[in-house]
């Protein structure tokens, strides 16, 4: 989120950051992200104000900047993914997966959130990225999803939700390769596999 | 990485395949990159609460060559189904409260079972557990785990088996005397209420190697092979949860070709370590219960010149209960002043054979007896004493000679053959009380090592290692 701000006065203005203070934090180190887009995560402006009539004063006002770490707007030519069903249908034999004919290193957004993957084998090119809503989970049903050499992240400051690969899946597998290895990141339940009814069901994660 | 949760495997009703595997996987996480709704804020941060978690069934699961770090707890394993997993070859670090805990007061299918081997558990080198509130509420979620304390393996009720394993506290330089607690949160290598088997593992600076729960009238459990070194107790029998158990259970452990060694000086170190602990229990004995099996036991105790003003060997903190102990008669004289007689009883067996030093634990472990026993120059039992020759050729195929004595007057000798891997007995061949060698068929044996141990009136006299190609 980012906070723009005016100052609005009257009078001889001395504005600073006059005064710029990084405010020190307690506990865990700062968010990365933030330290690498900011120069601060806190700063305080100081502003004095000169009347024509009595005393100068001052008044301050601290400024907290969020991270800003939503990739749909920091990388580049994104595919957005906007169905939340995504399966083989025989007479739209071009529709089933949504990441056929996109190169390696195509950025992903499921921009619907939640997305079912059904009857089908989906792997994205090697070297993409999944970007995920908070919460949005990919649900596989009757299909297998494949992710050598692939990251699935969060798209913006919240954790999405998990793959969940149903009693009726047939597996998910990862691996790397060459030096590219597969990220899963930012979930809150990660890759989750129910029981295998299908025999063709995998669990390969290397 | 910094996922909540990385993995879950809920294979409540139907098992893993064997064409399934999670190998060469990293599990982390770091505070400062996870996201809302556990992101840091103030005061308070969040690490993965559990990187893998499994319901039911994988024993036909590689899980193997995984580096797991910085979280609440390594593997959770959940009630539902049948939890089966096998661990080869893991690394496990800055797991705050758990490697790998069996979460729930629940006695699960006997069929459940728990393995691990060849895999390194580095304790956390924090002086208190992290200061965020993640920590309590996993505790209270938990039958399992102890506010204040880091468990390698708490499998519970789980049958476990756990193999060539290090448990270690890397960094001891703080410790200025065993009373470890008062540096930092009480580290335990394994907690298990159902330890099956703990075989060639390294126990390195804990507060307790081995906290065993050992359940009335248990005769199951054999922890053999193992190195206990400056650890706070090494083997500790401690009280039976819940209270529904019986109030002083008793039980029988087999403990044999251990170490249990002080490791530090006392000038670098003060305070008392001890090998074999008895907290609570009625009657312990520590032997072989096996009709016929071999009851002296053969560990190593090592307290480095201090005496019990830094080391027991064997100590009973019950008054009203005992502990038993079988040893060689010449090494329980050695023993008796490392312990609290005449709480520990020290037993030999009918006439107890004194103990002929390089003739126990031989090819087992480098842990054991020999390190340490006086040679018994002029006894009995050197004059006439037990032999067992290397095989030849070795490696070898098919065939091995093995040349041995039998003193005279024993009424029966033979040769135990155990395989490497895991210690199963793969024959029991009686061999000539009069004669010098044997021809040993090895016909079937799969290439790998075994152990081969002449027995002689009951009784292991040594042990030799045996390679097949």
């Amino acid at each position: 989120m980012e906070h723009f701000f005016t100052l609005l006065f009257i009078g001889v203005l001395s504005f600073g950051p006059a005064h710029a203070q990084l405010l020190s934090r307690s506990g865990p180190p700062v968010d990365p992200c933030q330290a690498s887009l900011l120069a601060s995560q806190a700063t305080t402006y100081t502003v004095t104000v000169t009347p024509p009539s009595g005393p100068a004063f001052q008044k301050s006002v601290t400024v907290t900047v969020e991270a800003h770490c939503c990739q749909q707007t920091t990388a580049k030519n994104i595919v957005e993914l906007t169905s939340n069903y995504y399966g083989y249908n025989p007479s739209l034999p071009n529709t089933g997966d949504p990441f056929r004919d996109y190169p390696p290193g195509t950025y992903f957004h499921l921009a619907a959130g939640t997305v079912t993957l059904d009857n089908n084998m989906f792997q994205p090119p090697t070297g993409s990225v999944l970007l995920m809503d908070a919460g949005a989970d990919l649900v596989l049903t009757d299909a297998r999803l494949v992710l050598n050499g692939v990251t699935i992240t969060a798209a913006c400051d919240e954790m999405w939700g998990r793959v969940h690969e149903l009693n009726n899946g047939h597996g998910i597998v990862a691996g790397p390769v060459q030096a590219l290895r597969p990220r899963l990141m930012h979930s809150l339940g990660g890759l989750v596999q129910e029981d295998k009814l299908l025999n063709s069901s995998r669990l390969q994660l290397s | 990485m910094h996922n909540y949760q990385s993995l879950a495997m809920n294979f409540v009703t139907v098992p893993a395949h064997n064409t399934d595997f999670v190998k060469n996987c990293r599990f982390d996480s770091d505070p400062a990159l996870l996201k809302a709704p556990y992101k840091a804020t103030g005061s308070d941060y969040w690490f993965s609460q559990q990187h893998v978690s499994l319901r039911g069934d994988a024993g036909l699961l590689t899980f193997a060559a995984n580096s797991l770090q910085h979280a609440m707890l390594g593997i959770a394993l959940l009630k539902d189904g049948l939890p089966v997993l096998k661990v080869d070859s893991c690394q496990f670090g800055e797991l705050y409260l758990a490697g790998i805990v069996f979460n729930d007061d629940y006695h699960p299918d006997p069929n459940a079972r728990l393995t691990v081997q060849n895999s390194h558990f580095t304790f956390p080198a924090g002086t208190a557990l992290p200061p965020t509130s993640q920590v309590a509420l996993t505790v209270g979620s938990s039958f399992t785990l102890n506010t204040n304390e880091t468990v390698g393996l708490a499998p519970l009720f789980m049958p476990t088996v756990v193999t060539n394993t290090v448990f270690e506290q890397p960094s001891t330089a703080l410790y200025n005397t065993f009373h470890y607690t008062d540096y930092r949160p009480r580290q335990v290598g394994i907690a298990s209420h159902k330890l099956t088997q703990a075989f060639d593992n390294t126990f390195q600076g804990l507060a307790i190697g081995i906290a065993h729960r050992l359940r009335d009238g248990d005769t199951n459990t054999e922890v053999r092979g193992n190195g206990f070194t400056a650890c706070e107790k090494g083997y500790d029998l401690v009280p039976v949860e819940p209270a529904s158990n019986p109030a002083t259970p008793t039980g029988t452990a087999y403990l044999s070709c251990n170490s249990f060694v002080r490791g530090v000086n006392a000038a670098t170190r003060s305070g008392v370590s001890y090998g074999i602990y008895n907290e609570s229990y009625s009657k312990v004995t520590l032997a072989n219960p096996a009709p016929g099996g071999d009851l002296i036991l053969k560990n190593l105790f090592d307290d480095m010149g201090t005496g019990t003003a830094g080391f027991y060997a064997l100590y009973n903190a019950n008054s009203s209960t005992s502990l038993t102990y079988y040893s060689y008669n010449n090494y329980s004289q050695q023993l008796l002043p490392l312990t609290n007689a005449p709480r520990v009883q020290l037993s030999g067996i009918g006439p107890a054979p004194n103990y002929v030093n390089g003739t126990a634990c031989v090819g087992i472990s480098l842990n054991g007896l020999q390190r340490t026993a006086v040679p018994t120059t002029g006894s009995p039992a050197t004059a006439d004493a037990p032999q067992l020759e290397q095989n030849a050729p070795n490696p070898t195929q098919g065939t091995a000679s093995i040349a041995y004595h039998v003193p005279k007057g024993a009424q029966t000798a033979s040769l135990l053959v155990r395989r490497g891997l895991d210690g199963r007995l793969m024959t029991s061949l009686p061999v000539g009380v009069a004669a010098s060698h044997c021809e040993m068929k090895l016909a079937g044996y799969p290439a790998g090592t075994y152990f081969y141990t002449l027995v002689v009136d009951g009784l292991p006299v040594a042990t030799r290692r045996l390679v097949v190609e």
